[in-house]
């Protein structure tokens, strides 16, 4: 085993020692998994029955990755799942920045920020919105790595399957959103021209009092239409790519339909008090209007989770207050009213790792914003033991110090 | 509720209750002479459903109606479980839940509030609608094919959606399905399989011609003889009105396509399912067949299907390594090619 393995291996087992989890509701029907730091597996199919069974396990084997399962079973220990016998599990949202589009590009730090946006969208809009979860049944963790788990308990949840937690999934991301539903189209007038009759349909708005996407995507067009007020055609190709090949007359006729004031009162603020589209002069700007909601709108309102994570009836979650082995940070479980100021590189360093300095050796130059403290690090360097933990157990930096 | 309400919904746990206060015992019930017409009775329930999918009203006028009304739904469920076939049992729970379904439309809404209730459906009426919460809505429309179902396109408000009486009873027709195919078949002792036996042989009859009507119906110009026996799978899936996964629907379509099938053809295989829709349906089938797209899509190989899970019951000819059958449309060919001497299959409708 190399110096850096033991080195995470003893300050985890302080880790443990010190301030060992909390065990998770129902400990005795989860399922427990385990990584460790020198097997590449999970061992899976444990169980325990107290808590200071679990606790003694983690501070004697210093697993480098804890989990137990979203699922509650009869037997837990059982080696197959079906003897496992299935009995409900929670619902599990996962947001992570693996996921997530363009994550690649962004710093540590902002891809956390972008990923809480996600969250708390999640959060407010679906689940204690339209899904009317009580706060006591919801449970926010932050995993210790790239993102953050949600997990769900409410009674009437936990007995859903994969397939209607599928739907649950494509709820939250704004899949196969049936337009044509929102906006409900109905003939509006006929108009009788040499002998041909031909109808005339009008898509109507959702009100104000409705729910679920019908409400959403209200409130969505209202958001569109302040933010397009101020923008002139060329701004509002750079904001909006999605329509970057529409010829700028349609674009500006748009504009003109929504906020052109010469007639009277302006088109957009006729629209949302009689809820309806019939405000545009010509179709092709209702269809550019029509395509900015589905195609800007909809994902602005929609919220990027896992989907095999929130289907999957058996799967393995982090144990909250664990540690995660790839960064040495606390698996932090949090409150909703919490969760707004808390700084995960601030937050989740355990507090029992030292200040001490100890000398490390930093791959490339790494930078960034650690409890507080800005670091920028290059070579061979001292460092305080809990940004040493976070470095190595990152792999950007070892105590294996080469020799030239 | 009163008998009648009972009568035309047998299943609800009251109407048991009902017939039980009516002092009618099970040993009256299978060999009286004065439920005589009540046998008759649950054996058309049965037939009814082989036959139409749905169940035939009769005549309800007097309390005698009623009770016998009632107590052919205790019978159909013990000639359905004598028979013991799953394919006579899809059919029957589906009929009967079709047939709930269209005379809950023509109920008050508390009736259809009290039949939810005895369903063990939980919803409350509210303001000319019926509230459910989101999580036993999906417990029944999860698996409807159509969009129109999906939880994303229902408005969902803290918690609960709100369904039109029409949109609840469908809800309900699937809460009743389900429990039907859960319940059935039941257990019978030997007493009760003596008492029926004459007629659970006919309907096992019955049941076998349906089946084979079914299999062997034959699509215009081809017979499904000859098809592999994964598309024979699936065909006898969607006539007993089960929901074809989408890889299945696909294969299907386009194997039936391939081999010269028209698009009405392959629709009427369809017009069984039980979230049939006709509009959305053909649609499907156009866009596979490429009457849409443009583009006309091939049925998927053989180690496709079976990486998809749906390479179902492979006979000796798929196993056989000298046949080399690396396509359904493979298997279709071979098989035609050694029957070519043989007579045509005749067609059982024309
Ligand atoms: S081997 Fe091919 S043809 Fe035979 S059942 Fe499987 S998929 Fe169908």
């Amino acid at each position: 085993m190399g110096l850096d393995q033991e080195f995470l291996i003893d300050w985890f087992h302080r880790f443990y020692k010190a301030q060992p989890p909390r065990s998770p509701p129902h400990m005795d029907r989860r399922e427990f998994g385990f990584m460790f730091f020198d097997r590449n597996f999970v061992q899976r199919h444990m169980g325990f029955a107290t808590e200071g069974e679990m606790q003694s396990f983690l501070i004697s084997q210093v697993p480098a990755h804890v989990y137990h399962s979203a699922a509650y079973y009869h037997f837990p220990s059982a080696p197959t799942m079906n003897e496992k016998r299935w009995g409900g599990a929670d619902l599990i949202f996962d947001l992570d920045a693996d996921h997530m589009k363009g994550a690649d590009s962004m710093s540590y730090e902002d891809m956390l920020a972008r990923i809480k946006v996600e969250l708390i969208r999640l959060i407010d809009d679906f689940l204690l919105g339209d899904f009317g979860v009580d706060v006591s049944d919801l449970k926010i963790v932050f995993s210790g790595g790239r993102g953050y788990h949600i997990h769900v308990s409410d009674e009437r949840i936990i007995h859903l399957k994969s397939h209607e937690r599928r739907e649950i999934v494509d709820y939250v991301s704004g899949t196969d959103l049936n337009i044509d539903w929102v906006f409900p189209e109905r003939v509006a007038a006929y108009k009788t021209f040499q002998g041909r009759t031909k109808e005339s349909r009008i898509r109507s708005i959702p009100s104000p009092s409705s729910g679920g996407w019908k409400k959403r995507l209200r409130t969505g067009i209202e958001w569109l239409i302040e933010d397009m007020r101020a923008r002139d055609v060329t701004d509002l190709k750079n904001r909006f790519p999605t329509i970057s090949k529409i010829n700028n007359n349609i674009i500006q006729g748009m504009l003109n339909d929504l906020y052109d004031r010469s007639q009277g009162t302006e088109g957009a603020k006729l629209m949302l008090e009689n809820n309806v589209f019939a405000y545009f002069s010509d179709r092709r700007h209702l269809n550019l209007f029509m395509s900015l909601i589905y195609d800007e709108v909809r994902p602005r309102f929609r919220s990027e989770i896992d989907e095999p994570v929130t289907s999957d009836i058996k799967r393995l979650i982090r144990l909250p207050q664990s540690l995660h082995g790839k960064t040495g940070l606390k698996v932090v479980p949090m409150s909703r009213e919490i969760l707004g100021a808390f700084e995960p590189l601030r937050d989740a360093v355990p507090n029992m790792y030292p200040d001490d300095e100890i000398e490390i050796f930093v791959k490339g130059r790494q930078t960034g914003n650690l409890r507080g403290q800005r670091y920028d690090l290059e070579g061979l360097c001292e460092a305080p033991l809990y940004l040493a933990i976070f470095l190595i157990a990152r792999r950007e930096a070892t105590l294996e110090i080469p020799s030239d | 509720m009163d008998s009648l309400s009972y009568a035309k919904f047998p299943f609800l746990r009251d109407a048991a209750e009902y017939v039980k206060d009516q002092g009618v015992t099970l040993e009256d019930l299978l060999t009286h002479q004065a439920y005589r017409q009540a046998r008759a009775r649950g054996k058309a329930r049965v037939i009814d459903a082989l036959e139409y999918g749905v169940i035939q009203l009769r005549p309800m006028a007097t309390e005698g109606d009623c009770l016998e009304e009632i107590l052919s739904y205790p019978m159909a469920r013990m000639y359905v479980s004598g028979v013991d076939d799953r394919f006579l049992t899809r059919r029957y729970a589906l009929s009967e839940g079709v047939t709930m379904y269209e005379r809950l439309e023509r109920e008050e809404m508390d009736i259809v509030e009290e039949v939810a209730y005895q369903l063990d459906v939980s919803a409350s009426q509210e303001s000319g609608s019926l509230r459910m919460h989101f999580s036993n809505y999906l417990l029944y429309t999860s698996r409807m094919r159509s969009k129109d179902w999906k939880l994303i396109n229902t408005e969902v408000k803290r918690g609960y959606v709100l369904l039109p009486q029409l949109r609840f009873a469908r809800v309900l027709q699937q809460a009743l399905q389900d429990k039907l195919e859960s319940e059935l078949p039941l257990p019978l002792d030997e007493s009760i399989l003596r008492a029926l036996a004459d007629d659970i042989n006919d309907l096992k009859e019955r049941t076998a011609i349906r089946r084979e009507q079914y299999k062997a119906e034959d699509f215009g110009k081809v017979s499904v003889e000859n098809f592999p026996p994964c598309m024979k799978h699936f065909i006898g899936m969607a006539q007993a009105g089960e929901n074809l996964p989408h890889s299945a629907r696909f294969a299907l379509v386009s194997f039936m396509h391939h081999i010269g099938l028209t698009s009405e053809e392959i629709l009427n295989l369809f017009a069984v399912s039980p979230d049939f829709n006709i509009s959305k349906t053909k649609y499907q089938i156009e866009h596979i067949t490429g009457e849409i797209s443009g583009t006309e899509y091939t049925p998927p190989e053989c180690t496709t299907m079976k990486s998809y899970g749906i390479c179902f019951n492979p006979d000796s000819l798929c196993q056989n390594p000298k046949a080399k059958v690396k396509h359904p449309l493979g298997y279709y060919r071979i098989k035609n090619r050694s029957k070519k001497s043989a007579k045509a299959v005749p067609s059982s409708r024309s």
